[in-house]
């Protein structure tokens, strides 16, 4: 039985190619290493939402069901949001970057090195990128967004030691019939993420979170 | 609503049809039907 | 490790200006609040609620007040954001709907009627095109590019609405659904608006009925639905139908029963021009009973044929005549050598039918003269026949309220491409 260093609160063990795991009671970011555990930073605080997502909630995409495990919520100047861990098992992981109602689903792509140039290159710059164009797949995608982001709280099972106040450059692309490439570099390296828009009843969810007021969508499963 | 009561009307009309088609009445008539408008050579209409 | 506890969907913050106790009831998704109090803005991009500026905003009667519930298109919502915004030309308000599964959805109230707008994640071409193209459905620009400012702000919003914020707005419509994109800066926000009867939303939120075209607004929405096209369509389709049943069912009807002829050579004799056909037996019900006539009156000359038709067990007689003329000049000629007579509702029974030719040489006070060639004339007659005046009714009376249905339709939709910029008329 793992505890945590900070708090001494129990700590969950590590999950399979997710190293880290957020304290529930004193928020540390803990380092899981067999049952080597440290800590390694602050998770911070995470604010309440209205996210229908929870840990635990189970998603169906493009016929795979995973588990949320954790989340990131992000910041930028004008708002934040949520990005959710989506687990498969066997080390396949996802991202679920919420957007109120709408749930861009994004995995890890290695895209070529000229492609993966260019994404760095309009990245790097901090404006006059936006309608720039760059194909990936024989998908075209445009520049909808270029900014820095920082993370609010993070919670859960993640991959890297992402707390508060961490920094990350992302260069959002969109493709005409609702395809998105998101670049992203931070302390940690940089990344490539691709993926579609679903509506949450397309994503066959199952124990979604249950509010106040509010009855479950008919195409929410049980538990 | 407006297409049943539509649909209704040309019902009737089309029983109203039949009924006068059963038995050969016309409110009109086609040709002439009374002595009165014998023609006794009206002459041509042309001008 | 799903948590099955019922989260609230409420957060309670207290307004740094005023002190008033608002709801946020789109936590973590919106990033401004209006101070339903005070007008105050305030910052939710940060868990410390900011004070962005100090307002004395009166807080406004709203058709749909802050925080109305209500069940509309298969969800639940609620209200929790107002904005009104304005062109050159009009003001109209949009209520921010919000449902913690489903996202965010508008409802656009403008003087014609309501829209429901889901907010478009897919770029469908350029926003500034004449047209959209999604799936296999084109969507058609009305209107050139406007630009909206919004003029007040209520409650709360997924980004940071201002009053005076300045939007491009261009809208293409494909029946009864309008594709709108707003370009603010280097964004843009599509939405696909659906149109929605004004019932439909006093019923889905429980508000008295507001009302839309014709009631209110002097123009229908782009994408109103005609209220009488569909109509229009279904009546003429209706009405050539009956129509073709009914001409069918004439001529199966009205096919001629057994006919007899008779001619003669009208000539100085009374005999010579005098017929009586008989019988003709009708049996079920009453026929109209046909009589064909044919006869050559001589060059500018004129033959009547007077018809008697006797019902021979009741002796009761109908009567008619047939003019036969032929008439001609330099360059014209009328010629009515042939004629048909229907007589309406004969009743069964045993008929004769007699035939007497007037020639103009008979014609009282007229001297005859005699040796004048005898004009020959053919008799064809017997019960059976068609009434095409039946069918020349029967058409006026289907598609008379066709064709007033469809002007009305059309009327409809010349209101609604009055004030158009594209696809109009008198575009040129």
């Amino acid at each position: 039985m793992l505890s945590c260093p900070q708090c001494g609160a129990p700590a969950q063990s590590a999950l399979p190619g997710l190293p880290l795991v957020t304290c529930t009671s004193c928020n540390a970011l803990l380092m899981v290493d067999g049952d080597n555990i440290r800590n390694v930073g602050d998770s911070g605080r995470m604010p309440f939402d209205v996210s229908p997502l929870q840990m635990g909630t189970r998603l169906t995409v493009e016929g795979q069901r995973g588990e949320i495990v954790g989340r990131e919520r992000w910041a930028w100047d004008n708002g934040s949001w949520n990005e959710w861990l989506l687990d498969f098992g066997g080390g396949k992981i996802a991202w679920v970057a919420e957007e109120a109602g709408y749930y861009m689903i994004m995995s890890a792509i290695q895209p070529r090195a000229d492609v993966l140039k260019k994404l760095s290159d309009l990245g790097g710059q901090a404006w006059g990128v936006l309608g720039e164009t760059v194909q990936v797949d024989k998908v075209r995608y445009t520049v909808s967004d270029v900014k820095k982001v920082s993370c609010v709280a993070s919670e859960g099972h993640l991959p890297e030691p992402i707390g508060a106040d961490f920094p990350r450059r992302s260069l959002d692309l969109r493709s005409k019939d609702g395809r998105a490439l998101t670049w992203q570099r931070d302390a940690h390296g940089s990344g490539v993420w691709a993926g579609r828009y679903y509506r949450l009843a397309e994503l066959q969810p199952a124990g979604l979170r249950q509010f106040d007021g509010w009855s479950m969508p008919r195409y929410a499963g049980a538990r | 609503m407006k297409r049943r009561l539509f649909l209704v009307y040309a019902a009737t009309s089309l029983v109203a049809f039949g009924a006068a088609a059963m038995t050969g009445y016309s409110p009109f008539g086609d040709g002439k039907q009374e002595r009165d408008a014998y023609s006794r050579g009206g002459g041509p209409s042309h001008k | 490790m799903t948590t099955d506890a019922v989260a609230p969907s409420v957060k309670a913050i207290t307004c740094p200006s005023c002190g008033g106790t608002l709801e946020l009831r789109a936590s973590g998704f919106s990033t401004l609040i209006v101070c339903l109090y005070c007008g105050s803005e305030l910052d939710l991009t940060n868990p410390q609620v900011k004070l962005v500026a100090e307002h004395a905003q009166a807080g406004a009667e709203l058709v749909l007040p802050i925080g109305s519930r209500g069940h509309l298109k298969g969800a639940d919502w609620t209200v929790i954001g107002y904005l009104e915004r304005m062109d050159g030309w009009s003001r109209w308000g949009e209520f921010l709907l919000f449902n913690p599964y489903e996202g965010y959805r508008w409802l656009i109230h403008q003087a014609a009627g309501w829209s429901f707008g889901v907010p478009f994640l897919i770029q469908p071409g350029s926003p500034r095109g004449l047209t959209q193209k999604i799936g296999n459905e084109h969507f058609k620009k009305c209107f050139r590019e406007t630009i909206n400012t919004v003029d007040y702000v209520l409650g709360e919003f997924y980004w940071q609405v201002r009053k005076g914020e300045q939007a491009e707005v261009n809208g293409y419509v494909s029946g009864n659904r309008m594709l709108s994109c707003e370009i603010v800066g280097d964004g843009y926000e599509w939405t696909m608006e659906e149109w929605v009867s004004s019932s439909e939303v006093a019923a889905a939120f429980g508000i008295e009925d507001t009302g839309q075209y014709p009631e209110t607004g002097t123009h229908p929405l782009p994408h109103q639905p005609n209220p009488s096209s569909g109509l229009a369509g279904f009546m003429f389709t209706v009405g050539a139908a009956a129509l073709i049943f009914a001409l069918v069912f004439a001529v199966v009807f009205g096919s001629a029963s057994p006919r007899s002829e008779a001619s003669l050579l009208a000539g100085d004799t009374a005999q010579s021009r005098q017929v009586v056909i008989e019988p003709f037996t009708i049996t079920g019900s009453s026929q109209p009973f046909t009589i064909d006539t044919r006869g050559e009156p001589g060059d500018n000359s004129w033959l009547d044929v007077e018809y008697v038709l006797t019902n021979m067990d009741t002796g009761e007689s109908r009567v008619a005549n047939q003019p036969i003329e032929y008439y001609y000049g330099r360059d014209w000629k009328e010629d009515d050598r042939r004629g048909t007579i229907k007589l309406s509702s004969v009743p069964p029974g045993r008929y004769s039918l007699e035939a007497e030719v007037v020639r103009p040489e008979d014609e009282r006070g007229t001297s005859a003269s005699f040796g004048s060639k005898a004009k020959p004339v053919e008799i064809v007659a017997g019960p059976g026949g068609i009434f095409w005046s039946n069918l020349v009714l029967l058409f006026f009376v289907l598609f008379a309220p066709a064709f007033w249905v469809l002007a009305k339709s059309m009327s409809f939709e010349a209101v609604r491409r009055d004030d158009y910029d594209y696809g109009n008329d008198d575009e040129d």
